[in-house]
């Protein structure tokens, strides 16, 4: 949970981006992997959660937005169903259908 | 992470599963394309053994639609795709149907050529021919635009099922016609009839193609728009 942040609240917005480590992807089992979702389901109805993550699935599970980062640059931010369909940026696409990364 | 490196899956192993995946589908094309033609052949030229023969293909292309949505769920199911890598997959799946499908005019064509073949030559089998050829040429260009992944092409290709319906209802108007002066050939210019439909319905599966080439290519769902035609 440390790399969870709550901002803004009541703005009910859920965002997801990426970074070095899932925090309830590879650490947790099942189990607590959905303890933990449930509770950012609950939770974000009134906060807006940043989960940090390489885990595209959990991203593309959890999230309203998503926002892809490379080398500390934004790339792109949108609506989750966008980005993991149909990508604006090609560095999107390359990354999460595993071109690089 | 490393930098982009080009165009191919990090996983060779879904490199290669989405490959064979497109070759499937291309192979099941290939396949729907050589029983078409054969039981129009067999039309035209009144041989049941070509009939007999775009019977048996339907039996090895259904397997092959089996086949391309088990590769195709097992695909999901072990990598996970998305993006373009998605719609590739459901693409390949939603074709898949529509080419059995198209092969199953083939065979009903097929059953109707036999039943002709039986009887004197009608005449009137020659105003199949353009019907067979704007759906075949449609079919050509359907898959052609899916492989190459061309969305414009794709595009182009949905107004011209129009035409096709256009031609089945002239030539089911003239056949109507001949009925009454000549039903003694009511038979024939019934199965003939039929043979037209089968035809505009392969039509009516390339412009599905056409559409999920689309989707495939752009992803965009341009299904069930009105479509004006660019005369």
């Amino acid at each position: 949970m440390a790399e969870v942040a709550t901002l803004s609240p009541r703005s009910g917005l859920g965002f997801c981006g990426t970074s070095s480590s899932g925090f309830a992807s590879r650490a947790l089992d099942p189990i607590a992997t959905a303890k933990v979702e449930e509770l950012i389901y609950q939770l974000r109805e009134n906060y807006t959660i940043v989960i940090v993550t390489h885990n595209m699935q959990q991203a593309g599970r959890c999230s309203n937005y998503t926002a892809f980062f490379y080398l500390g640059r934004l790339i792109e931010f949108g609506s989750t169903s966008k980005t993991f369909t149909n990508p604006s940026e090609r560095q999107t696409e390359d990354y999460i259908t595993g071109r690089f990364g | 992470m490393n930098m982009p490196s080009g165009s191919k899956h990090t996983l060779g192993t879904f490199e290669q599963a989405l490959e064979g995946l497109r070759n499937s589908v291309m192979m099941m094309a290939s396949q729907t394309e050589r029983s078409l033609g054969r039981a129009l052949k067999g039309l035209m030229e009144r041989d049941d053994e070509l009939c007999a023969l775009a019977i048996a293909d339907d039996e090895e292309i259904d397997q092959l639609e089996k086949q391309i949505d088990k590769d195709g769920i097992d695909l999901l199911l072990r990598f996970q795709p998305v993006a373009s890598d998605l719609r590739r997959v459901v693409s390949a799946m939603k074709l898949s149907g529509n080419l059995e499908r198209m092969a199953d005019q083939a065979t009903n064509i097929a059953r109707k050529a036999r039943k002709l073949n039986q009887h004197p030559l009608l005449p009137e089998v020659l105003w199949i021919t353009p019907i067979q050829e704007h759906a075949m040429a449609m079919f050509r260009d359907a898959v052609d635009a899916y492989a190459r992944e061309d969305a414009q092409a794709a595009r182009a290709l949905i107004p011209r099922d129009e035409k096709l319906d256009e031609m089945n209802a002239q030539v089911s108007r003239r056949l109507i016609d001949r009925m009454a002066h000549d039903p003694e050939q009511l038979r024939g210019y019934l199965n003939l009839m039929f043979i037209a439909r089968h035809l505009e319905r392969v039509g009516d599966h390339a412009t599905n193609i056409a559409e999920d080439a689309v989707y495939a290519a752009a992803a965009e769902d341009i299904r069930h728009q009105q479509i004006v035609a660019s005369a």
